[in-house]
């Protein structure tokens, strides 16, 4: 008997410590953007959002009725720029915004797990959003600067 | 007049009587107090010194991709109710993958108790315990990743990167419940389950290593553990 519970033990122990080769949690890293109302501070919804990375042909979103987007940062190089544009309503009336995004931050390496692999994360150090039409900079405040490999995380906020 | 005499003579006669029953009920819980502290002076406090060593985590290391954790602990039996204890321990970690290499080594410290539920009488055969304990850990790890290869399908990036040298210090709290079994005089052998969680670091930085020493894990918000380990006691006087 005590030979049997011994046996069961151990391979419990072997059960308990095997590897499971599935990944659990998302292997890319996005920063989180949010358009809010500058005065209740809550989530403003806007019509329409259209993103592209400059320097890339392809464009990340477009036609998204959403108060947040995400997008890639560049791991290669100190800052990456977005060309963003945004619609909503104002007493009626649909108003376009097009802003020149510049972000800047630190690029580092982590490894999340062996199962995982390695993740690009990033220290944000600073962000504008220039109005491409009237060369008002947007107010845009840096809500966490800490860009890792957690989904639908917000990162920046663009108060409207 | 004599009505006013025999009244207060009555009124006075009450009470002396309440007041010698309020003594007699007053010395009833005062010898159950005085029973349990003459039983818990008779008990002796020290009853023993042991020093464990975990067989499990080295053995695991074959097991767990690399990492080797070995630990040895030191706890003393009061009243064999309340054992504090102290453990100490190291990581090494070499894991080397195609997508990157990760090098890691650490040391880690905890301070804590027990606290034993069964078998504690004086006159017990055996010194087995059945324990619940709690215990903060404290532990230093260096670590470094190298050739970590990543890319980025929408930049169309790819390239290998390096962290350099770092370090970290890193506390956690740990829950842990085992048996601990006399086995042969003073051999013992015992199982332990942990939970570990409620991981903070020491100071705020964008870099963390991906295994800290005596926690696990730094992505698991809440890390278990299993120990399984060789006891042995210092001979003391019964």
């Amino acid at each position: 008997m005590r030979k049997v519970a011994g046996i069961v033990i151990a391979l419990l122990c072997v059960l308990f410590v095997a590897c499971d080769n599935h990944c659990y949690v998302p292997q890319k890293s996005m920063l989180g953007i949010a358009f809010v109302d500058s005065t209740t501070l809550k989530p403003l919804e806007m019509n329409n959002i259209g993103i592209q990375g400059v320097g890339s042909d392809s464009i990340i979103t477009t036609g998204q009725q959403a108060s947040e987007i995400f997008v890639p940062l560049k791991q290669n190089a100190p800052q990456t720029d977005f060309v963003l544009a945004f619609s909503r309503t104002i007493e009626g009336v649909e108003v376009i915004t097009y802003c020149h995004l510049n972000v800047s931050y630190n690029a580092y390496p982590q490894l999340v797990n062996p199962e995982c692999g390695c993740v690009m994360f990033y220290e944000l150090e600073s962000a504008t959003c220039i109005n491409a039409q009237t060369g008002e900079v947007l107010n845009m405040e840096l809500y966490n600067t800490n860009v890792v490999n957690i989904e639908r995380d917000v990162h920046l906020k663009i108060h409207l | 007049m004599s009505i006013l005499k025999y009244t207060c003579s009555l009124l006075v006669a009450c009470g002396l009587s309440v007041g010698a029953l309020c003594a007699q009920t007053a010395d009833a819980p005062q010898t159950v107090v005085q029973e349990a502290a003459e039983q818990v002076a008779k008990t002796p406090v020290y009853q023993g010194t042991y020093f464990s060593v975990d067989l499990f985590n080295p053995v695991a290391t074959l097991f767990n991709g690399g990492r080797f954790e070995a630990s040895v602990a030191v706890d003393v039996s009061l009243w064999q109710r309340l054992f504090p204890v102290v453990e100490l321990g190291v990581m090494t970690v070499n894991q080397k993958q195609d997508t990157y290499h990760f090098e890691a080594t650490g040391g880690f410290a905890k301070v804590g108790f027990n606290y034993n539920f069964l078998n504690f009488k004086t006159d017990r055969k055996y010194d087995h315990i059945v324990y619940a304990g709690a215990r903060y850990g404290y532990s230093y790890t260096g670590y470094q990743l190298s050739d970590a290869q990543i890319s980025n399908e929408y930049w169309q990036e790819s390239g290998v990167y390096s962290t350099g040298k770092r370090g970290a210090h890193f506390g956690w709290l740990e829950i842990q419940a085992g048996v601990r079994v006399q086995v042969y005089k003073s051999l013992f052998m015992g199982v332990a389950l942990q939970i570990k969680t409620f991981g903070h670091y020491y100071q705020q930085s964008a870099y963390y290593p991906t295994y800290v020493a005596g926690f696990g894990v730094n992505s698991e918000a809440t890390n278990f553990g299993f120990l399984y380990h060789l006891c042995y006691q210092l001979p003391y006087k019964k």
